[in-house]
């Protein structure tokens, strides 16, 4: 056979040795063994290492395995034990929960586990239901401690039972795929909240019962909730408007919540504001005359266009009851039919009059025109009983502002103007208000902040940029006089043309001595320097490091580089200066390569020579004594840069690089 | 299969595995404690693995600790303090050699498992595991553990 004239592998040897053949490929194995004796012995030694190793630790297989190590399997608690039993490192993350090694910690355990659940969320999706069917499993096994449970303990019924109802904020960590938080209390105590900003109670027990409407979200997100509360009358159903109002704009995102007759919906609302509800009751009602003949009209449906109910309404009382309808017609002005969409979207006689903005305004200019709801409450409000009426801004005095478009008084004609009295169509467009403090003050805020951006647009003297744009003009204006005064100097002496003749000599002289080569080749100069006094003191003075470089290996690098630079470079030799040479070099400079040799004389005084193309043309040398005490010369010659550093002076290194510049 | 059930039968082995790797027996007994945190922070994973790859497995998990411990610099002294009875100075070899010459000789694992737990191709494998046995054999005979190769024949 081919295979059993084969000399035994390595990779065999090792393989039978650890019974990794087959049999067939065993036997093989074994049939030439008796060709090669060396690999059964190698085997042989093999395996009495492996029994070495076995007698050596083999104990451990029967030895009890340490308890710490199986708690950390069976109960998870293996965190924080390295650093507190061992002050051992070698928990690096986990020893963030080092915290637990402390005794009565289960709660901890419990809730991380809980923890864990949601933490999956964040997990992608394979990994999260791996988690959940490992979740089941724990279910199903009821070893584990109990999930996060923010009241009590659940009752070990409530995993197979329905649950009960009465168990409240119980967060179901494992049923769900989302935990639930199962709360029980009812749903419209979420919207109560919204009525009083940050700071005050709310107290939810002093809301009334449904109906609410469910705008929770909308609510919550008020930062500043304006809240009105409004009636048509003493007995129609109150509204509490909670909104964010503008004092200019329209009432944005309001939500409107039916409260029951007048009287208690104050007193719902006062109990909502505690402490300070007792806020603004503006009661239009008493500014009406009196009149025991008034009769609402059929239907419950009052039109203002009709002249008999207008007239009706003019000279008797009139109250609308419960349920009544106000619709107003679309030949009005376009005031009106703003009024007219709005009224009849909150299908109540109300009115959202921003009457707070009007009276602090104090002038007949700053009311909109259009705001006719706004001049209503205005007028209702200066004719109101002092008694009833608290200005919700402050005692300002109540502002009589001259009603031009109102709608009530051009239906009327000149009559109203000329008495003076209250329209009796006021009292449907006038509301009873509550205006909570909040509301005031959130006007007041606004009222500030107009007053301050006004301010700001007229004020432009107090501008600090002004003063010193000033300085900076008036520095400029001096500057220039004082330039223009010196030359005018200047041309009475009549020495301009010598000082220009002078400077621009100057600068020809620099240019031509090489100082502007100088400037634009001196980071190679620079380099250059740093190159031969790291390769002396690296080469030259380490022994060490000392390159040594044969005859031959010399003229083969000369020609090298020589081919490189496109220059012609000789061998060099300075035997005939006492100086003869050890090694050379090529070394990488910033854009080519530099031949590096190192000379030495009779007194083991080094020298290191640098040849590489300059980057100037014209001549130049110069030798500097660095820091080191290393003497360095720099010089060019015919298009080649050249390099000294010794061990020598100053003064003979200047001597030797004239020399060397020659030489090559 | 119980998960936990299985890493505990795993667990004697993989002490004496790391009781062999790392002489000081309380740095050993740390790595499996910390390699246990470890699996039971990923038993879901466990529930993939087969039965018989289970093993491999925590070996892998230890594998990796045992990188990282001898990669920080803290750690690389006490490594390297090691005092061996059995007069074979384990030590000697490099940490890969090491690894592969105990997973295989004294773990009996088999070269595929070994390879795949070290993240080693098989040439590698048999180039490490060749280095070591070269290694403590010499020094075997270096001891006079072993006769003479003349006295054998």
């Amino acid at each position: 056979m081919e295979t059993t004239n084969k000399p035994i592998s390595v990779a065999e040897v090792h393989a039978y040795t650890d019974a990794q053949l087959t049999e067939s490929q065993a036997i093989n194995v074994e049939e030439r063994f008796v060709r090669e004796p060396g690999r059964s012995e190698e085997i042989r030694d093999y395996l009495l290492i492996n029994d070495k190793l076995h007698k050596r630790f083999d104990y451990l297989i029967e030895e009890k395995i340490p308890d710490h190590i199986l708690d950390a399997l069976y109960s998870g608690k293996a965190s924080g034990y390295l650093q507190s039993h061992t002050g051992n490192s070698l928990s690096r993350s986990r020893n963030l929960f080092s915290l637990e090694s402390t005794a009565g910690m289960e709660w901890w355990y419990s809730l991380r586990e809980s923890m864990s659940y949601y933490s999956s969320r964040w997990l992608p999706n394979a990994y999260l239901e791996q988690l959940k069917n490992v979740w089941k499993g724990k279910e199903a096994e009821n070893d584990e401690p109990a999930p996060l449970n923010l009241t009590a303990p659940p009752a070990p019924a409530s995993h197979t039972g329905p649950k009960s109802a009465q168990t409240d904020a119980h967060i179901d960590v494992r049923k769900d795929e989302v935990p639930v938080i199962k709360d029980e209390m009812p749903v419209h105590k979420k919207e109560i909240p919204v009525v009083v900003p940050a700071g005050d109670i709310v107290g939810n027990s002093a809301a009334p019962e449904p109906p609410y409407t469910e705008k929770p979200e909308a609510i919550e997100s008020q930062v500043f909730p304006n809240v009105e509360l409004t009636a048509a009358s003493e007995q129609a159903p109150a509204e509490l408007h909670v909104g964010e109002h503008d004092a200019v704009s329209e009432p944005e995102t309001v939500t409107i919540i039916e409260l029951g007759p007048l009287p208690e919906a104050i007193e719902t609302v006062e109990a909502l504001g505690q402490p300070d509800a007792t806020a603004e009751i503006q009661f239009a009602e008493s500014v009406l005359p009196a009149d025991p003949n008034s009769t609402p009209t059929d239907n419950n449906v009052i039109d203002l266009d009709d002249d008999s109910v207008k007239n009706e309404a003019h000279a008797q009382e009139f109250e609308a009851p419960l349920g009544s309808e106000i619709t107003i017609g679309a030949q009005e002005t376009e005031v009106q039919a703003e009024t007219e969409t709005e009224v009849q979207a909150e299908t109540e006689t109300e009115v959202q009059a921003e009457t707070e903005t009007e009276v602090q305004a104090e002038t007949e200019t700053e009311v909109p025109v259009e705001t006719v709801q706004a001049e209503a409450a205005v007028q209702a409000e200066a004719e109101a009983p002092p008694g009833t009426r608290q200005d919700p801004l402050g005692p300002t005095e109540p502002v009589e502002i001259p009603v031009e478009v109102v709608r009530e008084d051009q239906k009327r004609g000149a009559k109203a103007d000329n008495t003076g009295e209250k329209s009796p169509y006021a009292v449907l467009l006038e509301p009873r208000r509550i205006v909570l403090p909040v509301a005031a003050e959130h006007i007041r805020r606004r009222q500030e902040e107009r007053a301050y951006r006004d301010a700001e647009v007229i004020d432009h003297s107090n501008n600090i940029f002004d003063s010193v744009g000033k300085a900076v003009m008036w520095l400029g204006k001096s500057f220039s006089q004082a330039a223009l005064d010196l030359w005018q100097a200047l041309r009475a002496t009549q020495l301009v043309p010598a000082i220009t003749f002078t400077a621009a000599g100057l600068i020809l002289g620099w240019i031509l001595s090489g100082g502007a080569d100088q400037m634009k080749t001196g980071g190679s100069n620079l380099q250059l320097e740093r190159l031969v006094l790291n390769a002396h003191q690296f080469y030259a003075k380490n022994d060490r490091s000392l390159i040594e470089t044969a005859g031959q290996r010399y003229q083969n690098l000369i020609s090298w580089l020589a081919k490189r630079l496109g220059k012609n470079l000789q061998s060099n030799d300075l035997t005939e200066i006492g100086f003869k040479r050890v090694g050379s070099i090529l070394l990488p400079t910033e854009e080519q390569f530099a031949l590096y040799s190192i000379y030495e004389n009779s007194k083991k005084q080094k020298i290191s020579v640098i040849i590489t193309a300059a980057t100037m043309s014209s001549k130049s040398k110069q030798c500097v004594q660095t820091s080191q005490a290393i003497p360095v010369c720099l010089s060019v010659n015919e298009g080649l840069s050249y390099a000294v550093a010794s061990d020598l002076s100053l003064k003979e290194t200047r001597h030797l690089a004239d020399i060397i510049q020659y030489h090559f | 299969m119980d998960v936990k059930k299985s890493i505990e039968n795993t667990l004697p082995y993989l002490r004496r595995y790391a009781h062999a790797l790392v002489s000081d027996a309380q740095l050993a007994d740390d790595m499996v404690f910390e390699c246990i945190a470890c699996l039971t922070d990923m038993t879901y994973l466990w529930e993939q693995q087969e039965d018989g790859a289970a093993k491999a497995w925590v070996f892998g998990v230890f594998h990796n600790l045992h990188n990282d411990l001898i990669n920080s610099k803290q750690q690389r002294r006490s490594f390297s303090q090691h005092t061996d009875a059995a007069q074979l100075n384990l030590n000697q070899l490099t940490p890969l050699q090491a690894q592969v010459f105990l997973l295989v000789a004294l773990e009996g694992f088999g070269y595929k498992d070994v390879a795949t737990i070290l993240n080693i191709s098989l040439g590698e494998l048999l180039n490490h595991i060749h280095g070591a046995r070269v290694s403590l054999r010499a020094q075997m005979k270096k001891n006079q553990l072993v006769p003479a190769t003349s006295e054998a024949v």
